[in-house]
């Protein structure tokens, strides 16, 4: 049985946080019975693997929470989450820096891969406190520009196109071809 | 068919004639490995209207070259960033990442130089003298036989999970769930794709990879100043050729397990539509098998390392023989090759022996004249590539972020890949924090797919009846072995135990992964 | 020499490499100017399956006319996934309808998954194949070693016990073309689809399956060609022999049954800009009397030439309507559902 608690905890803590823990058991749990539920009626053969692998996980989780929920009741964990969700500085740019790169996905349908690119690169550095102004200016346009040339201008692959794209496309379709 | 050394020995000295096509093709080839999201089959599609302009042999010797140095190209960026370009490196991150976090980048990139190089002088080699016997090997395992090669990597699961098997177990198990996700195998309906075509394919390999090992890494990564964990003994570890040579010497001390693992690699590579993936990791289970020192296996062990980087470069050897042996390409990079090969007039299978000889060896020997090649090019860039790792993680990580969502867009060109990767970053984010094992994911994802595939064709072709995973004698030998493989893990796990129970100093039994 | 260096369309470095061998096709293209304001741009292609595949060298060979032409260079975008599915919706959902995007597809085998699966599009609303290229029959093929020496010992060994056949897909029209057989002749066929081409080779020719079924275009050393399902002639019989034909063998009506690429295009826009569209029609129409093409297909190896012939929109948009017809026939073996 499961007598290791999280990495997540702090050793020191009296009762271990264990609620962190059964993160992943719900999700996996969760993404089971969406299977299930959504491959219901399909035949065997489309349903087969899953069974074999979502049935056993199932089994794991009710078997990691039943000792979850045993340890809790003896008093030798809680339910916290512990330092996974506690706020700090680190925490904070965490965050932020998901956030960046989301909004990087989302904005880069309009922006085009190179500009949205730079600012993605330019935010998380001022996230990570780079206060250096040559760095701040020199590695987002360098890396960008290096996104651009490899794989718009050289490799010709599928990337969404923004003002910066638009711009230099006539310098790439100027060769007649 | 080929017969005196002489004939032999003609070639290999005629190969060598290609150098100045195999030089600028072996330094392309590392160069697009290294890139996250590109790869050698990408290249070789753009470089067609120049392959196809060349003559034969020129055009073969670039293709091997470039395709032979992107593998081990790629085992760069999973060294140093733990960012996996393919999934064949996915086992490249396991020690070769841990190895960079103690400074020892420059000796993981020279054991990964090494053993890519030496793993495929070996099986080329072998390729060459066995060609006619190993072509008729693919043809000898049947699906049955191949849903027995997947259980057996699919067991590095429970050897990597056993510090706590439950949550080894869970997530294991959860990757594996993750990979039947799209459409099944016998009737193309889609399975819990949440409505999104682009899931279709299935999971995209190379978003969770890059999302479950770099992203997550990061996202932990900058709350260090540097991405070793001392950065003094890191400076001292990179500067100087120390690295290098014990690099070197790591691999020449196991050169048993460098050419075992390359053979796994070139079996598994021979057989259509397996790939490195599987390899890699059948590969690295078996190296952790043998070893005297398991434990060491997630943390930096050079053996690790060893066994996916020789595996990986036997897997590009056995690709080609049944494309040449039977006209179907073992892998896409191989389609590639048979279009420029059939274009000149090239007719692919058995009678290409005899009818052109020069042809089918002269591959080969190209390939071994890029082995020499690279040995030269990669071994002192690993002195300097090596030094990434003094650079502080704050701007580091940008880099890494900015790179991981830009491989993962390039793969497919689809803007979802990059939510597929922070999906999987957040993922792989919360394994990390809570211990659960990234890697079980991770060879869940990986070999999922591939395990339904082979078990549906052998359930389909029992028409339900699970004896015909039984009816095969190879499958059987299999087996037997996995078997034993599994008794001998247990067997030395029992008697691990049992040493450190009784030692006055138990090893840390935080699970590496 | 043909124009290999300029096919691939990839902009910028690699042009450049590749220009000196592209410059005597562009000289040509630029004196042909067919209207006045259509074609206005490059055309954007979706081919709904992998790169490196059939459908790339047949594509690729038929551009490297049609672009001279036409007047306008071809970029194409591999997108592969879900027998077409994926490539189809991208090219309804997310192309413009103006005439300058086009799909290149796989007619048959395309439209069984649209009758099976229901994907977001319309047929024949919303499309049209205008311009057939190639034959790929489907029969019933067996490896050199194989104890089957013809398909009437295959239908009667089957009429016993289940035969195994693999196929590269289930929804495919060599599947159809198994199904019907079955039910005409009472034969058991256990049909194990293995995703692809060449794992269904290498099954066929490692003898776990029985027999191969499906297209007969692909040369593979040493197999044989037992009986194909076509109601008039065998296409490839100069390049693969005489093959018996499966109707005449067993007096059955079973439809002919082949896959054929063809060039696509939004019906609206077609139906909207008529002068435009027959622009397209006759320029591919033209192709075909190219002697450069035949040169390129015959070279490649990508198809039998002898299977290459025009098919136009009425002929394709019949074949099309023929398989939605057989695939909802047979839907309940098809899918999953």
């Amino acid at each position: 049985m499961d007598n290791r608690q999280s990495r997540e905890t702090s050793p020191s803590a009296r009762r271990q946080a264990s609620g962190a823990d059964l993160l992943i058991p719900i999700f996996a749990g969760l993404f089971a019975l969406y299977f299930f539920w959504d491959t219901w009626g399909l035949k065997w053969e489309a349903r087969i693997n899953g069974i074999l692998i979502g049935v056993p996980l199932l089994g794991l989780i009710v078997l990691k929470i039943a000792s979850t929920v045993i340890a809790v009741a003896e008093g030798k964990a809680s339910m916290r989450l512990g330092t996974i969700i506690a706020w700090s500085p680190d925490q904070r740019q965490r965050l932020l820096l998901f956030a960046v790169f989301t909004g990087f996905a989302v904005l880069i349908g309009w922006l085009g891969v190179t500009l949205s690119l730079f600012l993605a690169l330019l935010a998380s550095l001022r996230i990570l406190d780079v206060r250096s102004p040559a760095v701040l200016a020199l590695l987002p346009a360098g890396t960008s520009a290096l996104v651009y040339i490899l794989f718009i201008a050289v490799l010709d692959k599928r990337m969404p196109y923004g003002p910066v794209e638009n711009m230099l496309a006539p310098l790439l379709t100027g060769g007649g071809m | 068919m080929l017969s005196g050394w002489e004939n032999y020995g003609t070639l290999f000295i005629a190969s060598f004639t290609h150098l100045w096509i195999i030089i600028p093709a072996v330094v392309l080839g590392i160069l697009v490995g290294a890139i996250p999201g590109f790869s050698a089959q990408n290249t070789l599609l753009i470089l067609l209207p120049l392959t196809l302009v060349m003559d034969i042999d020129t055009s073969m010797a670039f293709m091997v070259s470039v395709y032979c140095a992107s593998h081990m190209g790629a085992g760069i960026p999973a060294i140093l960033i733990n960012m996996p370009g393919t999934g064949g490196h996915a086992a490249t991150c396991l020690d070769g990442f841990a190895m960079t976090k103690q400074g020892r980048s420059q000796e993981a990139l020279a054991i990964s130089a090494f053993a890519s190089v030496v793993g495929g002088l070996f099986t080329t080699i072998l390729a060459i003298a066995f060609l006619p016997l190993l072509s008729r090997m693919g043809l000898y395992l049947h699906s049955v036989d191949m849903v027995v090669i997947m259980v057996f990597g699919l067991c590095l699961i429970a050897m990597i999970a056993t510090d706590d098997l439950v949550k080894g177990l869970i997530a294991g198990f959860f990757g594996l769930l993750m990979g039947v996700v799209g459409t099944d195998f016998i009737y193309g309906t889609p399975r819990a794709t949440f409505g999104f075509i682009e899931l279709y394919e299935g999971v995209p390999l190379v978003p969770a990879l890059i999302g479950l090992l770099a992203i997550s890494e990061a996202m932990v990564m900058f709350e260090r100043e540097s991405v070793a964990l001392s950065s003094q003994e890191a400076r001292q570890k990179v500067s100087g050729w120390t690295g290098t040579f014990e690099g070197i010497r790591q691999c020449i001390r196991q050169w048993w397990i460098l050419a075992w693992t390359s053979f796994i690699g070139l079996l598994i590579g021979i057989v259509p539509g397996a790939g490195a993936s599987i390899a890699s990791f059948v590969a690295y289970a078996q190296a952790r098998l043998f070893s005297s020192d398991p434990q060491s296996f997630g943390r930096g062990s050079p053996t690790g390392l060893i066994a996916a980087e020789s595996s990986n470069n036997g897997v590009t050897s056995g690709t080609l023989v049944p494309l040449l042996a039977i006209g179907v390409p073992g892998g896409t990079t191989a389609a590639v090759m048979a279009v420029v090969l059939q274009y000149n007039g090239v007719l692919l299978g058995p009678r290409l022996f005899t009818d052109r000889p020069e042809t089918a060896y002269g591959i080969f020997f190209s390939m071994l004249a890029a082995y020499i090649v690279m040995v030269f090019l990669v071994l002192p860039l690993a002195r300097y590539v090596g030094t990434i790792v003094l650079v502080p993680t704050r701007v580091l990580v940008p880099l890494i972020l900015s790179l991981t969502v830009v491989a993962s867009l390039a793969n497919r060109g689809y803007v979802f890949d990059i939510y597929v990767a922070l999906v999987f970053g957040v993922i792989g984010y919360i394994c990390r924090r809570t211990g659960y094992n990234v890697i079980a994911v991770l060879i869940g994802v990986l070999l999922g797919p591939l395990f339904e595939q082979y078990l549906l064709r052998s359930l389909r072709l029992g028409q339900g009846d699970l004896q015909i995973l039984f009816s095969s004698s190879i499958g059987n030998t299999l087996w037997g072995l996995l078997a034993l493989s599994l008794a001998l893990q247990w067997w030395k796990g029992r008697k691990m135990r049992r040493a450190l129970r009784d030692g006055p100093a138990a090893k840390e039994t935080i699970n590496p992964y | 020499m043909p124009d290999e260096a300029a096919f691939m369309n990839r902009r910028g470095f690699f042009k450049i490499a590749g220009s000196v061998v592209a410059a005597s096709a562009i000289g040509g293209a630029a004196g042909q100017v067919i209207a006045a304001n259509y074609p206005s741009r490059t055309f954007d292609v979706i081919v709904p399956t992998r790169e490196g595949g059939g459908a790339d060298g047949l594509s690729r060979a038929f551009i490297n006319s049609w672009k001279d032409k036409i007047g306008q260079d071809f970029e194409r975008q591999f997108s592969p996934g879900a027998a077409g599915q994926v490539g189809y919706e991208l090219y309804f959902k997310q192309r413009e309808m103006d005439g300058s995007n086009l799909l290149f597809g796989n007619v048959s085998a395309e439209m069984i998954m649209y009758a099976l699966q229901k994907p977001d599009f319309r047929f024949p609303e919303d499309i049209y194949y205008f311009c057939g290229i190639d034959t790929d029959p489907c029969g019933i093929w067996v490896s050199g070693e194989s104890p089957f020496t013809s398909v009437e010992e295959v239908v009667e060994t089957a009429m016993k016990r289940p035969v195994s056949i693999a196929v590269s897909r289930l929804p495919h029209p060599g599947t159809i073309g198994l199904l019907a057989l079955a039910e005409a002749t009472g034969a058991q066929f256990n049909i194990v689809p293995y995703g692809g081409g060449n794992p269904q080779v290498v099954a066929v020719l490692n003898g776990e399956a029985e027999c191969g079924g499906g297209g007969t275009a692909g040369y593979i050393e040493g197999a044989r060609i037992l009986g194909v399902f076509d109601r008039e002639e065998f296409v490839l019989a100069e390049t693969r022999g005489d093959v018996p034909l499966i109707n005449e063998v067993f007096g059955t009506d079973i439809p002919s049954l082949y896959s054929t690429r063809s060039w696509a295009v939004h019906r609206s826009w077609a139906d909207a800009n008529p002068d435009d569209y027959k622009v397209l029609q006759d320029t591919s129409a033209a192709v075909f009397d190219d002697p450069r093409f035949k040169e390129e297909i015959v070279q490649s190896g990508v198809t039998p030439w002898d299977g290459v012939r025009f098919r136009d929109q009425s002929t394709c948009m019949a074949l099309a309507q023929s398989m939605v017809e057989l695939a909802t026939k047979y839907g309940d073996q098809l899918t999953a559902g």
